[in-house]
């Protein structure tokens, strides 16, 4: 059983290595073996977290004890997202079949080298593992951003590099702290040591952490680099990127915070202000940006950085409602970015439309894909009945409920503002035709993912009050690091 | 002896994200990425050391090793920084192809 956790890294790692010497046969027979891997790690990922129930799986490499090992551990938390990521790596992968006309063999090597590091990222219980993982994970995500080898594609990728590049080193220099001053790297064995720290280091760790998080994952002063990468990267990658990457890494400075600091440090402190004020930045400098964009892609990158500031603002309340909202945005944000983008690629793919105006009465001429845009864009405004609107509503509850006005009523005014953007695109789309133009159709690999992005959204609304249970529980997990400890250190 | 080394860590450090900040090279850029990762390769190094302390393989007339595990650790850094370096250099060979200049000011095409 505990096996599983090791398999669904290595599976990718060996994939990845493997494709350069089957590329020949990629585009029929090695596609079909991609595809089993991909049903098979999914259906091992539901089964781990279903037969799991409420325990901590810890999996120690090679045998070896934890004070001298590699461990990984999957909680309920890690289990959650694994399984989200890899439905949604499922899709993509269709995606990038129909999107990626030449060179299979690279794209999916990186393809494949990303979901290990993210996998990784999920399940690894040691700090250096992080790093290692964070790094295969950024390495790729540079890689692939510059994949078109475009003009926009190399610079953004190029700046993406060096602002990434430097975040690493300062993740690494905070992880170099901790090791000189407790002298290990397990989580779990370090958060027990943590308190013997002075003050000034316990803060300086924090603050390297926060930045180098801050940068990967696009927060409000580090933004930049994230409208021009997501907008530049190929459309599969943009929307693996915004819809899973960045959450992956939020994940892991939650992970790191609430594990080795605790809540209280972030509740005495006051650092949920800090947290808010940032989030409350991102959603305005996101909206504010997307509005006077004339890129549908850039259009939608900027707002990614909204709804980041939206996460963060959920998590910086500390409320329960607050931190389940934000958890339930994460996967909401992350199911209708995914399929904006992949709309946003089907368009790119077939008719070459990058602009906004360019998609002049689209309605007329696929309504399929026009339906759907709309379906995702209220969603992400947030129209009662689909999904975006109950994890907002949650979030804004929550922040209400805990005394903080300004960041409610920035939510809503962010909502006001994405209400304008996306009415825009959707005018535009629906304008009448002058004249009768020709339909096009819609190749399967790119209906089909999109298709499963809407039943994702609606599924997420049905089964609204199971996954707040579930969410609920990560909830009260988090808050208590004692739980995770315990389970490590008796494993 | 100690201080000599933490102040050199937080120079090259600050020298490095400096030159991050102010060169429009490529080239130099990817060598001030080196620089910063320096630093950090000899504070881990600095973290396993002992003034006294022999290699870390285990013979009986020793009794005090360096930890050999900061230096695993920076091992795995260098190949980590090698290979962001190594794609660095890619990029600015590409960019360089394209715009036939090295300079990040002619190339900026990317506003707003």
């Amino acid at each position: 059983m505990n096996h599983i956790l090791i398999w669904l890294i290595v599976s990718p790692i060996f994939l990845a290595a493997v494709t350069h010497f089957i590329k020949k046969y990629l585009v029929n027979f090695g596609f079909l073996i991609f595809l089993s891997v991909s049903i098979v790690n999914t259906c091992l990922s539901l089964l781990v977290f279903l037969e799991s129930g409420s325990d901590i799986l810890v999996y120690r490499v090679g045998n070896w004890s934890i004070y001298k090992g590699i461990i990984l551990v999957a909680d309920k938390m890690s289990l959650f997202f694994l399984l989200f990521m890899q439905i949604i790596f499922f899709f993509s992968l269709l995606f990038s079949k129909g999107y990626v006309k030449n060179d299979h063999g690279t794209f999916f090597s990186l393809f494949y080298l990303l979901q290990a590091g993210l996998t990784g990222m999920l399940l690894t219980g040691d700090l250096f593992n992080l790093y290692v993982f964070l790094e295969i994970v950024s390495i790729v995500a540079y890689a692939l951003v510059a994949y078109d080898k475009t003009d926009h594609g190399l610079e953004a990728g190029f700046k993406y590099l060096v602002l990434g590049s430097v975040a690493s080193l300062i993740i690494l220099w905070g992880i170099g702290i901790i090791y000189a001053t407790t002298g290990n790297l397990n989580l779990a064995i370090v958060a027990g040591l943590m308190q013997n720290l002075t003050p000034l280091i316990k803060g300086g760790v924090f603050i390297f952490f926060f930045i180098g998080f801050g940068i990967k994952f696009a927060l409000f002063p580090f933004h930049p680099w994230l409208a021009d990468a997501h907008a530049s990267a190929p459309s599969p990658i943009s929307a693996l990127l915004s819809g899973v990457m960045i959450k992956i890494q939020l994940y892991s400075l939650i992970r790191i915070v609430t594990v080795l600091y605790g809540i209280d440090y972030i509740h005495d402190l006051k650092l949920n202000i800090v947290f808010m004020s940032l989030g409350v930045g991102s959603v305005l400098i996101g909206h504010l940006m997307a509005l006077k964009q004339t890129n549908l892609k850039r259009m939608l990158a900027y707002s990614s950085i909204a709804h980041i500031g939206y996460i963060v603002i959920g998590l910086g309340s500390i409320s329960p409602q607050g931190v389940v909202g934000a958890f339930y945005h994460m996967l909401n944000h992350g199911v209708l970015k995914i399929g904006l983008f992949y709309f946003a690629g089907t368009l790119i793919y077939h008719l070459n439309l990058k602009q906004i105006k360019d998609l002049k009465s689209l309605f007329w001429r696929n309504p399929f894909l026009s339906i759907m845009f709309c379906i995702f864009a209220l969603g992400m405004i947030g129209i009662p009945p689909l999904n975006g609107f109950f994890s907002k509503w949650l979030i804004i509850m929550g922040v209400a409920d805990a005394g903080y006005v300004i960041p409610a009523v920035i939510i809503a005014i962010g909502s006001f503002l994405s209400l304008i953007y996306y009415l825009r695109v959707v005018v535009i789309m629906f304008e009448p035709a002058r004249k009768l133009e020709e339909r096009f159709r819609i190749d399967p690999f790119f209906a089909i993912p999109i298709g499963a992005m809407v039943v994702c959204s609606i599924l997420l609304v049905v089964f609204g009050s199971q996954i707040h249970l579930i969410l609920h529980e990560i909830m009260l997990f988090i808050r208590d690091n004692s739980t995770y400890i315990q389970a490590v250190l008796y494993s | 002896m100690e201080l000599i080394i933490n102040s050199t860590i937080i120079i090259l450090f600050i020298l490095g994200l400096y030159g991050l900040l102010t060169q429009r090279n490529i080239i130099k850029l990817a060598i001030c990425f080196n620089i910063m990762e320096a630093s950090i390769l000899i504070f881990f190094l600095t973290v396993g050391y002992k003034p006294e302390g022999s290699y870390p393989i285990i013979r009986p007339e020793v009794d005090s090793y360096v930890q050999p595990l900061p230096q695993a650790l920076a091992l795995t850094a260098i190949v980590i920084g090698a290979s962001t370096t190594a794609l660095m250099l890619a990029f600015a060979i590409k960019l360089y192809k394209r715009y036939h200049t090295l300079d990040i000011d002619k190339l900026r095409r990317l506003r707003g």
